[in-house]
């Protein structure tokens, strides 16, 4: 359901871009990883299955990302636990942020710019608003795009087992980057 | 006799000009770097340093110098924008550029948060009640930040816009926003954004709100164009008071709220003084002696009761309208106030130069009240008794009665047994009246009106009799328990209480018998004041006496006052020292509030309600709210810095200091932005000085303390009465150098001990040593010469010396020669612990061949030793003992000879021979063998080894060597 309800918005942003003169951009590529510090056990993996579209007009995003596409864990048994235990990837296929850029920043032309994106991060099922700062490097109708971010385990209801709480960081970096290209017409 | 009643009531009116009402501004000379720079914001955490926020930095003013916050090189020109202190004592700095810098300690630093900083300034922060701090901006709305992460509400949230002027919390910890779409009030409901709205949809007379102030539960907005509106915080309603009607004085930037008053300032009109009471505009200030104050753009109230304007680059001090002159604008440069009354309608009587009038409080009209009197005769005291009527004593005239409703007046005079006309002052209470006047005190009894057809009142004197030699009263005053009281001129004070007249002079203690004004506080207690010698208590029992060393400013008192509250006024030639009576603190209000060179009329001063008091002076009147924090109104007292050879750092956690620290310095300051000049210090470091030291340095410096305990203590005073104010202290210690620590000398005690033990021990144990080995040695010279003189060995050789002689006598000659040079040789080695080797080898050939003689060939020696061997050492005699006591035990004959054989390798030198031993035991002293192994023990070069083994007997001797 929600993964069609995000896909809607995409579209629907997508759609609107037709009206505002090419103003969409859809992520063409992207690469979403995840680190975990813990004490006893490094986890990490990576995605690069992100959707995702901005309104450079509106300066309005939309991203969404498979919660199962996740790859490069240390064991497959490290995998299943992740999917099954701690994302539910069943229950909870996709992870999104939707929202606003704050900066008036105008996205049409060249350059380099750091701007906060304020929006909505539904993980596990549970929204928070979050600011998440990017760097924005447009160039020729391409913007990448750059993050990184930490999202607190707390925040969005994921429970850990006390006996592998030393293996998971409270606290997991995302680190994101994708390209833009505006929408194909 | 009745004097006609001529209406000689007549009015002039006057339009109270507004601009009469003067409040006193106090200009703060910044540092010259800042002369071109406006000041942005003030703030103040707690009772001590006032933040002071530029276009050209963060300063720290303590009310004498200004401290610049360094930080780095970015950091030096951080354009502050907005102040804020965190209960964890962090105080946070907003920029225009959006950074947002945190300084705690002395250390600044920039929050540098995961969300980024805002790109557009900071404009204010606030606490809400979950602790999380939330800030304005100008572009982005409101942020609040939990510890964790920083959120954002703005207009997609439903905030009224994005542009935010300042951001406060109301009490119930919700956070009001101005924005120039109006008010939003946020509060987070289980983390989700709330907001309400208040625009113009609400009421709200201008959607441009540029700032806000919480006064009790309504907040205060002030606006663009429309002046200033509240808003009560429960129900949300705003009301619109009288003074924002056609508002024309632009944008107002900020708002103070004091006691029945407002102050608003603006942008272009300074400030405008508002009644809160009735809304009206009381006031404007937009130039203060030669200074423009017309822009304004931040007011803050400190906690000391004074008002910080920051007018541009100009930095001022007010009391606000706590403390307001009224300048007559027709007498700009001073108007000689003689006599002061508030009647019960708020209206204020007085009397100058030029005679009396009243001032409606609402109308604000001045009336005239002509007296038939010479213009040169002024009314010097005033009351108002309980029918309303005015009693007005004149100076030589003697008194008039006004009824101020139907305008009629009525002398009294020498006709009515007024004798005297000089009346200094007036009291009464109920029919009764009483007069101090230049010729003794009068009483009249005042039943019956006094304007009525055909009344009659007769005014007694009180004189000569009861005010034996001198009957000047300049005061007269009715207690709450009817007893009256006089200040008499050479009488001390003289209560008449049951018909009796008492008198409290010098025979009582008073230091002066020239009793001035009295008053009575909230306690019953009768306060009065002398003409030099202060004032004194009188608690029905005995006097108590407050001068200057109780903390009195001034000893020319001209008035004392005493409200509900527990205060006592002091007015003085130089102002108004309050006092509490129940601490005996004080709040002195002088020079640094504007208000010196008072020099006012006698008792020229009255309470109006409880909380307001009046003075007149030589430059016209002044009212006074009498605050009711005087104990907080102090000098605050911080001990801020302790520091160690004067280094930067600070050490006011550590107390324990070690033997090498022992100069220590401390800074003190206390915050008294009034008059900071006035304060004054008092220092005492227990353990090292024995009385409180004056100092009015901020900094003192111990240096070259002996180690041991002690306390610093500072207290800090604005006149000198110490005992009064809170002492900040610190202990600490300064620990002996450790070689006088007792653990130490315990230490070295038992080290020294320790070691004698161990000298001691191993002497003995030498000296025992050498003992042994003299006793040893002395046993082998025994045994030796023992050995040597045994008669068996003498018997054998002079039997085998016999033999010889009837064979060979060549032979016998020899054998005599030999064994005289054997025992020579025993004689010669016997003291020597070692003798060489070839030496030992030489005494045993001798003595081989003594032994030679007797056995013939069936006794046999070899000798095979190494050429090194021959130059290392042995104890003398040894090998001659092994050798001998090989012939001793063993068989020697003819069947069985006996071969000793003598070799050495390395080490060792070994003696062998084959073991066959005699039936016939010869007995055995049993020193041989075991008197060889001690001295090599005792030697220390080795231990022998026996072996007696498969026949043969074998004894290894190691060969000593001495080091070349």
């Amino acid at each position: 359901m929600k993964k069609n309800l995000f896909l809607f918005v995409i579209l629907l942003l997508a759609s609107a871009g037709i009206f505002a003169q090419q103003a969409v951009y859809l992520a063409r590529k992207s690469k979403v990883s995840f680190q975990s510090d813990a004490p006893l056990e490094l986890i990490k993996a990576s995605s690069t299955k992100l959707q995702g579209a901005i309104d450079v007009t509106k300066r309005t995003f939309a991203f969404s990302i498979p919660t199962d596409s996740f790859k490069g864990f240390n064991s497959p048994l490290q995998q299943e636990h992740f999917y099954e235990n701690y994302i539910e990837a069943k229950a909870y296929p996709v992870s999104t942020f939707e929202g606003k850029i704050i900066e008036q920043v105008d996205l049409l032309n060249d350059g380099n710019y750091s701007v906060r994106a304020k929006g909505k991060l539904n993980i596990h099922g549970v929204e928070q608003e979050r600011i998440i700062k990017v760097q924005l490097r447009i160039s020729q109708g391409v913007i990448y795009a750059q993050t990184n971010f930490s999202v607190l385990l707390q925040d969005h209801n994921i429970t850990i087992p006390k006996v592998v709480f030393q293996k998971i960081a409270e606290e997991i970096k995302v680190i994101v980057a994708v390209e833009f290209g505006k929408k194909q017409q | 006799m009745i004097k006609s009643l001529p209406v000689l009531f007549s009015i002039f009116m006057f339009a109270a000009s507004v601009s009469g009402q003067k409040a006193y501004f106090r200009n703060i000379r910044l540092p010259d770097e800042l002369q071109q720079t406006s000041i942005t914001c003030l703030y103040q955490s707690d009772n001590s340093n006032m933040w002071i926020g530029t276009g050209k930095g963060l300063y720290k003013f303590d009310g004498n110098d200004f401290v610049f916050f360094h930080g780095t090189q970015k950091q030096a020109t951080l354009q502050v924008s907005a102040l804020y202190k965190t209960s964890d004592q962090i105080l946070w700095i907003g920029t225009r550029n959006g950074e947002i810098y945190q300084l705690e300690g002395d250390s600044l630093r920039l929050f540098n948060p995961e969300e980024g900083n805002p790109k557009v300034a900071i404009t204010g922060f606030a606490s809400d009640k979950s602790g999380n701090l939330w800030f304005s901006t100008y572009g982005e709305g409101v942020y609040y930040y939990d510890g964790k992460h920083i959120y954002n509400v703005n207009t997609d949230d439903g905030l009224t816009d994005n542009y935010c002027y300042t951001v406060i919390a109301d009490e119930q910890g919700r956070i009001w926003a101005a924005t120039d779409g109006g008010i939003s009030v946020c509060n987070l409901v289980n983390s989700k954004k709330n907001i309400r709205k208040i625009t113009s949809i609400e009421g709200l007379p201008d959607n441009i709100v540029l700032s806000l102030k919480l006064v009790g539960t309504e907040i205060w907005a002030g606006m663009q164009d429309a002046g200033i509106c509240k808003v009560d915080i429960r129900t949300f309603k705003i009301s619109v008071p009288k003074a924002s009607e056609k508002w024309q004085n632009g944008p107002v930037t900020d708002i103070v709220a004091g006691n029945n008053w407002m102050w608003v300032s603006t942008e272009r009109y300074g400030i405008i003084g508002i009644e809160s009471s009735s809304g009206n505009i009381n006031g404007n200030y937009t130039s203060y002696d030669g200074l423009n104050i017309s822009r304004i753009s931040h007011m803050y109230a400190d906690k000391q009761g004074n008002y910080w304007i920051a007018a541009g680059s100009q930095l001022l001090l007010s009391l606000g309208y706590d403390l307001i002159q009224y300048i007559s604008p027709e007498k700009p440069n001073g108007d000689n106030i003689h006599s002061l009354l508030i009647n019960r309608e708020g209206t204020i009587w007085y009397s100058n130069d030029d005679g009396l009038f009243s001032t409606d409080k609402q109308s604000r009209q001045k009336n005239e009240i002509k007296l038939p009197i010479d213009k040169r005769t002024h009314v010097i005291s005033l009351y108002e008794d309980d029918r309303g009527y005015i009693w007005a004593g004149t100076f030589g005239s003697g008194l008039y009665c006004i009824d101020p409703k139907s305008k009629r007046i009525k002398l009294f005079s020498e006709p009515d047994g007024l004798s005297n006309g000089n009346i200094l002052s007036i009291s009464g209470k109920g029919n009764q009246l009483w007069l101090a006047t230049l010729g003794g005190a009068y009483f009249c009894n005042m039943a019956g009106d006094p304007f009525a057809e055909g009344s009659k009142h007769v005014f007694i004197n009180y004189g000569e009799k009861q005010f034996p030699g001198n009957n000047y009263i300049y005061s007269v005053f009715i207690d709450s328990r009817d007893r009256v009281w006089f200040g008499t001129d050479g009488n001390g004070i003289t209560m008449l209480g049951k018909g009796r007249f008492t008198s409290f002079d010098k025979a009582q203690g008073l230091k002066s018998n020239v009793v001035y004004s009295i008053a009575e506080d909230s306690d019953g207690h009768i306060w009065f004041s002398t003409a030099n010698a202060g004032i004194y208590r009188y608690d029905g029992k005995s006097l108590k006496n407050f001068s200057l060393e109780n903390g009195l400013s001034d000893l020319h008192i001209t008035g004392l006052l005493a409200d509900k509250r527990h205060h006592l006024l002091i007015v003085h030639n130089n102002g108004v020292d309050i006092m509490d009576t129940r601490t005996n603190a004080f709040l002195y209000l002088s020079k640094g509030v504007g208000i010196s060179a008072l020099n006012p009329d006698l008792n020229v001063c009255t309470i109006e309600g409880n909380e307001t008091a009046w003075l007149g002076t030589q430059n016209g009147l002044i009212r006074l709210q009498i605050p009711d924090d005087i104990l907080t109104r102090q000098p605050s007292l911080q001990l801020s810095r302790v520091s160690v050879f004067l280094s930067k750092e600070n050490y006011i956690g550590t107390h324990v200091f070690s033997y090498n620290q022992n100069h220590i310095s401390f800074h003190f300051n206390a915050f008294w932005f009034i008059e900071p000049e006035l304060v004054r210090y008092q220092i005492r470091l227990k353990g090292y000085d024995i009385d409180w030291i004056d100092t009015r340095n901020t900094l003192v410096t111990y240096s070259n303390l002996s180690p041991g305990d002690y306390t610093f203590e500072v207290r800090a005073s604005v006149k000198g009465n110490f005992t009064l104010n809170d002492v900040k202290t610190f202990r600490f210690t300064i620990e002996k150098p450790f070689w006088k620590s007792t653990w130490f000398i315990m230490a070295s005690i038992v080290v020294i001990l320790l070691l004698v033990y161990l000298i001691i021990f191993t002497r003995e144990k030498r000296l025992k040593q050498r003992d042994a080995i003299e006793h040893e040695k002395i046993a082998v010279k025994f045994q030796t010469l023992r050995s040597q003189v045994n008669p068996h060995f003498l018997f054998n050789s002079f039997s085998t010396l016999i033999t010889i002689i009837d064979e060979d006598k060549e032979v016998a000659i020899e054998y005599v020669e030999k064994l005289s040079l054997f025992f020579r040789n025993i004689l010669e080695y016997r003291e020597d612990d070692l003798i060489p080797l070839s030496e030992e080898l030489k005494l045993i050939e001798t003595y081989f061949y003594l032994q030679k003689k007797r056995y013939s060939e069936n006794l046999r020696l070899d000798i095979v030793v190494n050429e090194e061997a021959l130059s290392s050492l042995i104890p003398p005699m040894v090998l001659q003992m092994l050798i001998e006591n090989a012939i001793k035990h063993n068989v020697i004959s003819a069947e069985k000879p006996l071969a000793v054989s003598i070799f050495t390798d390395e080490k060792f030198i070994t003696i062998s021979n084959k073991l066959q031993r005699k039936k016939d035991k010869e007995p055995s002293t049993g020193i041989g063998i075991t008197n060889i192994r001690d001295r090599y023990a005792l030697l220390g070069f080795g231990d022998i080894q026996i072996v007696s083994s498969c026949g043969q007997f074998t004894v290894k001797l190691p060969l000593i060597h001495f080091e070349k």
